[in-house]
């Protein structure tokens, strides 16, 4: 056995026994988070990370896309957009790193459970780190930068399209409408008008609120443009679930082993493992009104992150009982085997694998930070001194409401990115270089 | 039991290992330029190191054509390049810095000519920086060199990164091509470009 070999047999141990308090750590970051305590959950997580992964290298966690992906957006909020920039990046290194198929982990997944494995981000998420990713460059005004990476999560969202089953196609929809409409933004900024018409085009299809004539508009060189993104909410978590079907499939096993005077296994009426989602009332959108020079709109949802979350793991869920009945299968013949050498040794081993069976969790790894939808909202204006006023209607009396100036040229953009973390906490991000006075 | 016990054990052996018989690596991607035979190493993601290869070609070519065409003695002064736009056309993230630290690098390295790179992105800045470098009077020159009237002059240059992609059953074959254009300050007419084009061989 090589060493590499070793090395991650002892990765898979390790992470077995760190992985309750791996998230227990992310909880707890992730309460900090959503409390508004943005300094401090950055600390906390940067701890995390450099116990983890020290000195950045993404390959020794196997946990490396989540954390590196939450402090990225943490720093985001908090507008360090410097450090969100690197953490992106290597977040999207970790992505490709994670994205490559090992042995070892596949091994360790059906026999242990799904969490032992590396986590490679789900596709949703591989799309929006992208788009983060651009949006943090375009608050830097870096749009050549931004452009490439969202031609990036573009090229990503056709693979992934191909990839899925013809027949899945009318049920299942890979296509991320805000990538695609803030490539469409910057295309159109660089002049490409052509191709910017194209993407429009396939927002209109998949949202239906963005018609292509509101977007294109000839001498847009005189114009200026103002885009106010709405960071809404927190996205459903996983959690660990037991599929019910699976135990009426096990009961109806042992029924026809037991007819064959093999006797039953108590450890398969433990059922197999599937992740759930899961929203607290707190973490669904707000209604979100932005008010420019005295005129107030209400921001459209581009994306509902949640129900795209949910979609692709009614998609993947499949796969996931797949490997668990595999498991499973693994399990009950090392009970059947024991129990063919001695039928005490059987009930013991049966005993440990119901033990394992009800420790076996469903992987719950995910990208906690994203919001639960995104809306957004596009202005035309003409160059000059323009207030903006945001108001967030909470629960009860709750409402936040802030105004600020901004001076924009002709042929400017401003992307203006309001981050409703919880009922309480409303953040907005306004690029320094156009608020008035600086 | 015995016998299916075995055959479910290798069943699920071999599917697991048929499914997935690789490790992870960090990846690395080849350099399979044509004309080149040495196959360098390079990192999977284009960046640094390509950039580096390409700039130091592309701006020899470029020098040597203007040296060759003006016989210009750098001893009056050595040519000045302004980097006014670095148009990244391909989805690679590639940070403005590190492209900046790079051609400057190549040009002390090269010796015959120096570089300054303007802040496109902020329109003012570059207006600025344009203005301070227009009337220098070091570098109050044509490219277009006048004989006997040698001063130091100095260039506009816009850098364009374009990617075109192949792939066969195992490896991705990315094409990177800059193209580096060089303009006459006070004309703004294009005087020369040259590219380059970078061949990486991507395991997939």
């Amino acid at each position: 056995m090589t060493s590499r070999s070793l090395r991650n047999i002892t990765l898979i141990l390790l992470s077995l026994t760190t992985a309750c308090s791996s998230a227990h750590r992310q909880q707890e970051v992730i309460s900090t988070y959503q409390q508004g305590y943005l300094a401090p959950a950055d600390e906390l997580l940067s701890e995390q990370i450099a116990h983890e992964m020290p000195q950045n290298a993404y390959w020794k966690s196997k946990n490396a896309v989540t954390l590196l992906l939450d402090r990225a957006t943490i720093r985001f909020t908090e507008g360090d957009t410097s450090h969100a920039i690197q953490d992106y990046d290597l977040a999207l290194q970790a992505l490709d790193y994670y994205g490559q198929d090992s042995t070892i982990d596949t091994a360790g997944q059906l026999l242990f459970e799904d969490g032992c494995g590396a986590y490679c981000g789900s596709n949703l998420e591989q799309i929006l780190a992208r788009v983060y990713f651009a949006l943090t460059l375009l608050h830097q005004g870096d749009e050549n930068n931004a452009c490439a990476l969202l031609r990036q999560a573009e090229e990503l969202q056709q693979r992934f399209q191909q990839s899925i089953q013809p027949y899945l196609k009318d049920h299942f929809c890979n296509d991320n409408a805000l990538a695609k409409y803030l490539l469409a933004l910057l295309l159109e900024y660089q002049d490409d008008t052509s191709n910017a018409a194209i993407l429009y085009q396939q927002v209109q299809e998949l949202n239906g609120i963005l018609p292509v004539d509101l977007n294109l508009c000839t001498e847009a060189e005189k114009h200026a443009t103002l885009v106010i993104i709405c960071h809404n909410g927190n996205v459903p978590f996983k959690i660990s679930d037991t599929c019910p079907a699976s135990i009426a499939s096990a009961l109806a096993l042992e029924m026809i082993l037991a007819s064959q005077d093999i006797r039953p296994a108590y450890s398969s009426f433990t059922g197999i493992p599937v992740p759930a989602l899961c929203q607290q009332w707190p973490s669904c959108p707000l209604p979100t009104t932005i008010s420019l020079d005295g005129v107030c709109t209400p921001l459209s949802p581009i994306l509902d992150v949640a129900a795209a979350a949910y979609n692709e793991l009614e998609y993947k869920k499949p796969l996931i009982v797949a490997r668990g009945v595999a498991r499973f299968l693994l399990r009950r013949t090392a009970v059947a085997f024991a129990e063919g050498q001695d039928p005490c040794l059987g009930a013991l081993v049966d005993f440990g694998i119901f033990i394992a069976n009800a420790s076996t969790k469903a992987d719950t790894r995910s990208w906690r930070t994203l919001p639960s939808s995104i809306d957004l909202i596009r202005y035309r204006l003409a160059p000059g001194l323009h207030n903006i006023g945001i108001a967030v209607t909470g629960y009860g009396n709750n409402r936040y409401e802030e105004q600020c100036c901004i001076v924009l040229k002709a042929h400017d953009l401003c992307v203006i990115n309001i981050f409703n973390i919880h009922p309480h906490v409303t953040i907005n991000l306004i690029p320094t270089r156009f608020l008035k006075g600086e | 039991m015995k016998v299916l016990s075995y055959t479910v054990l290798a069943a699920l052996t071999l599917a697991s290992t048929a499914t997935s018989c690789n490790y992870r690596s960090i990846r690395t991607a080849q350099d399979i330029t044509p004309g080149n035979y040495f196959n360098e190493k390079l990192d999977w993601r284009y960046g640094a190191g390509d950039i580096r290869i390409q700039t130091t070609k592309i701006n020899t070519i470029l020098m040597d054509r203007w040296y060759a065409r003006t016989a210009y003695n750098c001893q009056y002064g050595t040519p000045r390049i302004i980097i006014t736009d670095i148009d990244n056309c391909t989805d690679c993230y590639i940070s403005s810095e590190m492209i900046r630290d790079i051609i400057e690098s190549a040009a002390i390295d090269d010796g015959r000519y120096t570089v300054v790179v303007g802040n496109g992105c902020d329109e003012c800045e570059l207006d600025a920086l344009m203005n301070k470098n227009l009337f220098h009077p070091k570098y109050s020159n044509s490219s277009q060199l006048l004989p006997g009237k040698a001063l130091a002059p100095q260039f506009l240059a816009k850098i364009r990164l374009t990617k075109a992609v192949s792939s066969d059953n195992w490896y991705d074959y990315e094409d990177y091509r800059m193209t580096v254009t060089l303009y006459d300050i006070e004309t703004q007419v294009a005087i020369d470009s040259a590219w380059d084009v970078l061949r990486k061989q991507v395991c997939r």
